[in-house]
């Protein structure tokens, strides 16, 4: 179809979808120009011709001030685009437009969209070859009797074989420990015709042996998802042979053309775009602000032909295989038979990619979102809007305009080989274990600043509360759906009776997979972590467990306490217990109360004794803290509490390093505490004292206060997050991370 | 334990590589009527491995969960009535999640599981 043959009045309509962000196409859709606003179609297209030819301006609703302006090519509407978006024109009196690319709604098949080349040399990708014929119709048989003897794995929507190594689809990368039989002997001469192949033998990247082969066998319509082979998977040369029926392969590659200017105006956007956001309920978070183009190419993959991807052709354009029944070959409707079945021979890469197509590379790129953004995540005009991940089982089962957000874009979690310390078996597990009813029933203020972290998030979210306690947070926000987790079974099944979603499960070996949830929260969680490395792989865990972007909100008990003389009643853990117990150490201090202060208490009955610190037991201090008038039961906030006797204020400044390690006592009254069963035993064990004045019994937990600025320093050691916001709230240091 | 949790558990014991999804044993369930949303319906979805949902709804009995979903459905209100019925609505309530890879038991009691790993599993 020539356009010069046509005027514009007769050219064809056409009927425009939504919108693509950031996705450049030959349309453009002009609002604040039209005739209502005294422009007429014919002044626009002369205006707008100054870019190159203009196909079509055709009317956007029914307003009469908005247009659609069609060219021939992405880069003149690129270019009017960029002369007139947002700026007084002067072509057109000095009014201001507002011009976004504008996608067509018709979703014609690759075959219309883009020529299909019969060769590979007209299409022109350096690395790419396609030997057509390669095998005759006896050695395809056998092939495929071969395979057809040996059993498939069933996929989604197709069936596999794989030989050598496995393929794992989940990280869509090589089990290098799993090996696999060898390569069928069948597929001997097929090997040997290869290698006599002058791109293989004169590679430029070795290639020989082959020593993985995936065989897939694809119904008449099921395809494959756009994706290049994982770099770090494989290297050299990737071939596949088409046995059984025809295919339609398309290539793509994408190109980052930097930021454009800034697309959103929403109250411009016309009625017929209807929804402005997408299927997934938010608006296209792929590249924000840049633009990306893609380039198409087609090839057509006949029966027994051989398809070489190497260098470029490899490791920078995406391959895809459209779901078709048919294809439209430049005009012939070609059926792509009952089955397709493809023999891909590929060399397992022992080390990493050093390819110089850094970009799509996973081995040289730290961040592998960008990774999942490059490939399955951008829409594309061509309607197919939303992939599935590369070669993944549920690959076919998202159809158009279901985008599939890969939830493990990261790789497994990192193993830590930590067992679980006494100390925090004992003060923490142990004793929440023992006052669990009693603590939930404490536990009911909410935190201004907690709040409006769960009330920012996202309608639908998924928010993992790690460390969860009692549930406090749990349903918090009604629109979204929270999973808690926590280290103590009996709090979780406070949770359960709540009708929470929960598990039991430790903070810092989430079974979450990563990247499901939207946010995460950690709430007076990380101070009863005893050591540095533990405190890290709890951060490192809770942000495996979001989305990228997804934020999480960490609070953690300050040293810096408002109301200091809330220190006193603690226990500082003494040197000794610190050798013993703690291997940490803190850091520079700036106001010190250590255990001196507690000597200048005025209390009747203190029972302080020696001054050598290092001799005080835990019991001993616990006793005196008890008597210092702490009311029973504590809010999360270690404050509140009876307005106490005078405190020396001559505490000052002792010592070299600020305490942060400190047995903070819970009180559990006689009467909450059950009658024989874990009491008794906790008494036995020393895990409990009685303190009969105040009839309550009392236990130690272990915490780690940290100083200002600590959270974020450990933050700062975790890798692919970056800091939102840090503050200081309620004696607890706060930060909010997210992922990148 | 819903269906949705059953979607983002996976077995971390150390070295595992294919611990999702994880099997379920079935002793006793329970269903607890909730409110349907359908703009959460439409929301969680992209993120679901739906094979593994339709796979742990068939194992939980229910059989109206379809093998593969088109975009009308989730605009369609039988549809979407299935979907949070199987995904929110069914609880398992005792019995166990299975990890395909080493055949570790994760226990559910009274509709909880426990995920925590043995000392030799980190």
């Amino acid at each position: 179809m020539r356009m010069e043959n046509y005027s514009m009045e007769e050219m064809p309509q056409i009927t425009f979808g939504k919108p693509a962000h950031g996705v450049p196409t030959a349309y453009l859709y002009v609002a604040n120009c039209g005739p209502a606003v005294g422009i007429s179609y014919s002044d626009i297209k002369k205006a707008f011709e100054v870019f190159g030819p203009v196909v079509n301006v055709q009317p956007a609703g029914t307003s009469g001030s908005r247009v659609y302006v069609s060219y021939d090519s992405v880069d003149n509407a690129v270019a009017a685009r960029g002369a007139w978006n947002s700026v007084a024109c002067d072509a057109l009196e000095g009014r201001v437009m507002v011009i976004q690319h504008a996608v067509p709604q018709t979703q014609p098949s690759a075959g219309e969209q883009v020529v299909v080349s019969m060769s590979s040399v007209d299409v022109g990708i350096p690395g790419l070859t396609l030997y057509t014929d390669f095998i005759t119709s006896e050695e395809e048989q056998e092939l495929l009797h071969e395979v057809d003897e040996r059993p498939w794995q069933t996929l989604a929507k197709r069936r596999v074989q794989h030989y050598g190594y496995e393929f794992l689809y989940k990280t869509r990368n090589v089990d290098l420990t799993q090996r696999l039989g060898e390569l069928p002997s069948v597929s001997e001469p097929v090997l040997k015709k290869i290698s006599l192949v002058p791109d293989i033998r004169n590679a430029k990247e070795p290639t020989l042996p082959f020593d993985q082969l995936t065989v897939n066998e694809y119904p008449r319509g099921v395809g494959l998802s756009p994706h290049i082979d994982t770099h770090s998977a494989f290297e050299g040369s990737i071939l596949s042979l088409s046995l059984g029926g025809p295919c339609i392969m398309e290539f793509r590659k994408y190109i980052n053309r930097g930021d454009s200017p800034a697309d959103d105006n929403e109250d411009m956007r016309d009625e017929s775009y209807g929804n402005s956001e997408s299927m997934n309920g938010q608006k296209d978070d792929c590249l924000p602000n840049k633009s990306v183009e893609v380039i198409r190419k087609a090839l057509f993959l006949p029966q027994r032909s051989l398809l070489i991807l190497s260098g470029e052709a490899r490791y920078a354009w995406h391959h895809y295989i459209p779901h078709h029944k048919i294809d439209n070959v430049n005009g012939q409707v070609l059926d792509r038979g009952t089955r397709r079945v493809s023999f891909t021979f590929r060399k397992v890469r022992p080390g990493p990619c050093s390819c110089t197509f850094i970009e799509h590379c996973d081995s040289q790129l730290s961040d592998t979102r960008t990774l999942a953004l490059d490939s399955s995540r951008c829409s594309i005009d061509e309607g197919t809007k939303g992939y599935a991940s590369v070669d993944s089982p549920e690959e076919g089962d998202f159809s158009n305009e279901i985008p599939y957000i890969p939830v493990e874009t990261g790789s497994q979690p990192k193993h830590f080989n930590a067992a679980t310390p006494e100390i925090e078996k004992r003060y923490v597990h142990k004793v929440y274990n023992a006052i669990a009813p009693h603590f939930s029933d404490t536990r009911f203020a909410k935190w201004p600043k907690v709040a409006l972290f769960l009330e920012s998030l996202e309608p639908g979210s998924v928010v993992a509360d790690a460390g969860c306690g009692n549930g406090k947070y749990l349903g918090f926000n009604k629109n979204c759906f929270f999973v808690g987790c926590d280290i103590s079974p009996p709090l979780i099944g406070i949770c359960a009776q709540h009708g929470h979603e929960v598990f039991v499960a430790d903070a810092l070996h989430l079974p979450h997979r990563t990247g499901f949830c939207d946010a995460g929260i950690s709430i007076a969680v990380l101070h009863h972590l005893s050591n540095e490395e533990r405190r890290i792989r709890a951060i490192e865990e809770l942000l495996r467990v979001v989305r990228p972007k997804g934020r999480v909100l960490f609070t953690v008990w300050a040293v810096e306490q408002e109301d200091k003389k809330l220190l006193t009643k603690w226990t500082p853990l003494t040197c000794k217990y610190t050798e013993e117990w703690v291997a940490d150490t803190g850091t520079t201090f700036q106001r010190n109360l250590s255990i001196n202060s507690l000597k200048s208490i005025n209390e009747g009955e203190s029972q302080i004794s020696s001054a050598n610190p290092c001799e005080n037991t835990p019991k001993d201090t616990v006793l005196e803290a008890a008597q210092l008038g702490r009311s029973v039961g504590e809010a999360d906030t270690p404050q509140q509490d009876v307005g106490d006797e005078s405190l020396s204020s001559d505490a000052g400044i002792v010592g070299e390093a600020e305490q942060q390690e400190y047995f903070v006592p819970w009180h559990l009254p006689y009467h909450r505490a059950e009658i024989g069963g874990a009491s008794a035993a906790a008494l036995a064990d020393g895990l409990a004292k009685k303190d009969d004045v105040k009839r309550a019994l009392v236990y130690n937990r272990y915490y780690h206060c940290f100083v200002e600025g600590e959270l974020q320093r450990l933050a700062s050691k975790v890798q692919g997050a970056r800091l939102v916001d840090h503050f200081y709230d309620k004696s607890n240091w706060c930060i909010i991370l997210e992922k990148l | 334990m819903r269906l949705l949790t059953h979607n983002m558990l996976a077995c971390n014991i150390k070295g595992v590589t294919k611990g999702f999804p994880l099997a379920i044993e079935v002793t006793k369930l329970e269903t607890k009527e909730s409110e349907m949303n359908p703009d959460f319906l439409r929301h969680i979805y992209p993120k679901l491995d739906w094979k593994a949902l339709h796979d742990a709804a068939h194992t939980l009995g229910l059989n109206d969960i379809p093998e593969q979903v088109e975009p009308a459905m989730l605009e369609d209100e039988d549809f979407l009535q299935k979907f949070h019925h199987a995904l929110l609505e069914v609880h398992l309530e005792e019995g166990a999640l299975i990890c395909p890879e080493t055949n570790r038991r994760f226990p559910v009691t009274k509709g909880v599981p426990n995920m925590l790993l043995n000392e030799d599993e980190v």
